[in-house]
């Protein structure tokens, strides 16, 4: 990797992947961890996470695992290979960097909380967070994606 | 067996694995040719297997098509089916689904049929049946159904010509918790009738279905027909009709068995309007019920109850209730289709007859056994299913806000038998509302707390309703009473866990504690057991309710504690319930049974109830005989067990009573 493409974006660029990069690794010790915590509650036999009535419950916080140790890679990734993208330039790195930074945070969350508190087969309020997570996690990755084509 | 599913497995590896021999070993060289042969033989088998798979699930298909052709259509307009609530409400659907509501009607599959059906051979009042499983079917060889319905239409049932004999399938069940029923098809598509054979479960046998139900043994062979009768509460929202020459017909109904709709109304605009997230959410959060669909816990009491009382109840459709989109539906009122029957209040069927002829003909014809049979003289009911009626004439109904789901839940209950809501199985269905009497319960009960005196069911919902081969809590909840015991014929709670004493040991004890008046009893009624009384000259329902107790647990208790209780405990009722063994009715043969296996000595006694012997011979006798002979025959100081002052045992007292026995025609079929 050439010192060109390293410093493609400027100090700001740089500094928004580190902050990827820095989310990334946090993000995938957190969602590991709750992998671990949701094994130990099947381990256990918990009724509510295990009970027939908690399927949505289950099914919210798998994907909040799911989506969380995901996304913390994408975040790893993007951190990794901003720097290399000169086609991204300085402000679209800081803001595809705050797409997928959103993401990471908003998706995992959403699934948490519409799991937390659900309807019967509906998850709770906080389930609103996935869409907006998800336009965000579509943005982040096109303009990404683009950057790539130079 | 193999499973379809893993055959399929088997089939598909066959043949991915002959393909890729053949493509791996082609370049091999010297064994080419072989390993194309092998690679060729594992395809043709794979392929080969995968056509006997289709054909084999072909059949299976047609078998279940042939399934559905004969039983009734299970598909109503506007309503959407279980499994459309499964999705949205996963734990409900759950809960529905262990219950025995679910499985009261099942299409006869492997997965519902609980009888063995591995070549037997029943006979049955001179017809003889072959019972036997073929595959995933059931198939009987017996009297032609459909010529013994029609008989029975004409009133000959007994006829001793035995029509011709066919080979039916067996194509519904109903029942899955105590007995099972079948229903073969008949000539006519969508139109089932019964095989006249019941599986008691627990017995792990077969009986006649007339004998498993306590009715006059003199009505003969039981036979039915499933859309004339059954179909009203044994399927969810029967579509129903009155059919010129036989009465109410249904041959449609929402679901086979209680699902969803049957309490909570349909459900096809429900799911239509909750297709969409947003009303979803509204709903959630504004938390007042979706009024797309009917949820009971959110009824009045009496509505809530009418739900359960659509089946749980005795009533009568009225005309009204018959024509198209007329009939009762939950939230409704069911008083608008039905007539709620009670005995005693005379309006209830009187004038109102003349807007329903067909079915007031049809009540004045079995009227004598069906009004008088199924209630007690105060209009209690007798028969179980029916706790509707009796719960609704409750003063906690009438003056409370009783419902059945103050008890009851269909979705959070504790048992599967009883369905009864998370901590209602004792005091605390009473005390959630009489709270200060559980803080001096001894005061009240004036037994002691841990005793089973002191619960509030044992007093106030004694077992004195019959079903199911057993007696059952009354659902009419009121207080123990003598006078009302010697007026109605309903054995008192007092003395059906006393069963050694008199109804003048009742009276006084009621008198001293609760300064209830005494009423006039007569000689007999002071100086015999009530329990013996009910047991030896009660009508069929007394001594089946007298013959139960005398198995039931805390009696057995009550009586060998009890200061006044007979000096050696239970020993004393062998003889009373081998006497019941010989009993008219199979029904109170059967409990006098179960009862009898529960006394020291008894416990393995081979008997069998439908024919009344005991390895081919009769019962009573032998067991009189047996108990006399093991030495335990003395109780002294009992004269009101029919003891002598020595203590012996007086069979020509039991015989006098015998012969006094009430021979009054009782039906208490459920």
């Amino acid at each position: 990797m050439s010192s060109r493409k390293l410093d493609s974006g400027g100090p700001d660029a740089a500094s928004a992947s580190r902050n990827n990069l820095r989310a990334g690794w946090w993000g995938l010790l957190v969602f590991l961890t709750l992998g671990l915590g949701l094994e130990a509650l099947n381990g256990f036999k918990i009724q509510f996470y295990l009970g027939v009535a908690s399927e949505t419950r289950r099914t919210m916080w798998t994907l909040a695992h799911a989506h969380g140790t995901l996304l913390s890679l994408i975040n790893i990734a993007f951190g990794l290979s901003a720097p290399g993208l000169a086609a991204l330039g300085a402000g679209r790195a800081r803001f595809a960097s705050r797409c997928l930074l959103g993401a990471l945070y908003l998706l995992p969350a959403g699934f948490f909380l519409g799991g937390a508190w659900i309807y019967a087969g509906d998850p709770g309020l906080g389930i609103v967070l996935v869409p907006l997570g998800g336009i965000l996690l579509l943005i982040g990755v096109l303009m990404t994606a683009r950057a790539t084509r130079d | 067996m193999l499973s379809g599913p893993f055959l399929a497995q088997i089939a598909i590896a066959a043949a991915a694995v002959g393909a890729v021999l053949l493509l791996l070993l082609r370049r091999a060289g010297g064994h080419r040719r072989a390993a194309a042969l092998l690679g060729a033989v594992l395809i043709v088998l794979g392929a080969a297997q995968l056509f006997a798979l289709s054909t084999r699930t072909g059949a299976r298909q047609r078998s279940l098509d042939d399934l559905h052709a004969a039983t009734p259509i299970a598909q109503r307009e506007s309503f959407a089916s279980s499994t459309a609530c499964q999705a949205c409400h996963p734990g409900n659907y759950a809960s529905w689904h262990d219950s025995f509501h679910r499985t009261m009607t099942q299409l006869a599959t492997p997965a519902a049929v609980v009888g063995n059906f591995e070549d037997q051979r029943v006979v049955a009042r001179g017809r003889t049946y072959l019972l036997e499983r073929r595959g995933d079917e059931f198939w009987v060889e017996m009297a032609d159904p459909d010529v013994e319905h029609e008989r029975r239409q004409a009133g000959a049932l007994e006829s001793r010509e035995a029509p011709p004999v066919v080979r039916r399938r067996v194509v519904m069940t109903t029942g899955s918790h105590h007995q099972q029923t079948y229903w073969v098809a008949s000539r006519d598509e969508h139109r089932v009738l019964n095989l006249p054979l019941m599986w008691l479960i627990e017995d792990r046998r077969w009986a006649p279905r007339e004998d498993v139900f306590l009715r006059p043994p003199e009505r003969g062979r039981d036979l039915d027909c499933w859309n004339e009768n059954c179909v009203e509460c044994h399927s969810t929202s029967p579509e129903l009709r009155l059919a010129e020459t036989r009465g109410l017909i249904g041959e449609r109904a929402a679901e086979l068995g209680i699902s969803c709709e049957a309490c909570h109304g349909p459900g096809e605009a429900h799911v239509r309007a909750n297709r969409d997230p947003l009303r979803r959410f509204r709903e959630h959060l504004a938390g007042e019920g979706d009024p797309t669909i009917v949820n009971p816990a959110r009824l009045s009491a009496p509505a809530a109850s009418q739900v359960c009382g659509q089946c749980h109840g005795m009533n009568v459709f009225k005309n009204e209730g018959l024509q198209p989109g007329s009939e009762f539906l939950a939230g409704g009122d069911l008083h608008e289709t039905r007539m709620i029957l009670r005995r005693g209040e005379t309006n209830v069927i009187g004038d109102e007859r003349s807007d329903w002829p067909r079915l007031a003909a049809h009540l004045q014809r079995q009227e004598s056994t069906y009004l008088d049979g199924r209630f007690w003289r105060d209009g209690m009911t007798r028969v179980s299913g029916r706790e509707h009626n009796a719960m609704t004439q409750s003063a906690c109904f009438r003056g409370g806000q009783l419902s059945c789901l103050s008890c009851h839940s269909l979705h959070e209950y504790e048992d599967r038998d009883d369905q009864l809501a998370s901590g209602m199985g004792g005091d605390q269905a009473c005390l959630q509302c009489h709270a200060a009497i559980g803080e001096r319960i001894t005061e009240h009960t004036h037994h002691a707390a841990t005793s089973s005196g002191s619960r509030c069911y044992n007093c106030h919902m004694p077992y004195t309703t019959y079903g199911l081969l057993k007696a059952i809590r009354s659902h009419l909840i009121d207080s123990p009473s003598v006078a009302g015991s010697v007026q109605t014929g309903r054995p008192d709670a007092c003395n059906l866990c006393h069963l050694d004493q008199t109804l003048a040991w009742t009276s006084q004890h009621l008198n001293a504690w609760y300064r209830q008046s005494p009423p006039a009893l007569s000689e007999e009624q002071s100086t015999v057991s009530a329990a013996l009384l009910w047991l030896l000259k009660g009508d069929a329902g007394q001594r089946a309710l007298a013959a139960w107790h005398m198995g039931w647990e805390p009696a057995h208790v009550a009586m060998s504690t009890a200061r006044q209780a007979a000096p050696n405990g239970v020993d004393w009722m062998v003889p009373y319930l081998g006497h019941a063994l010989s009993d008219p009715y199979a029904a109170v043969r059967y409990i006098a049974y179960r009862s009898l296996r529960k006394m020291r000595g008894f416990e393995s006694l081979k008997y069998d109830f439908v024919t009344g012997l005991q390895d081919g011979k009769p019962a009573s006798a032998w067991v009189i005989r047996a108990w006399l002979g093991s030495g335990r025959r003395g109780v002294r100081n009992a004269p009101q067990l029919l003891f002598d002052e020595k203590g012996m045992f007086q069979p020509d007292k039991l015989t006098l009573l015998g012969s006094q026995r009430d021979n009054t025609a009782v039906d208490l079929r459920e």
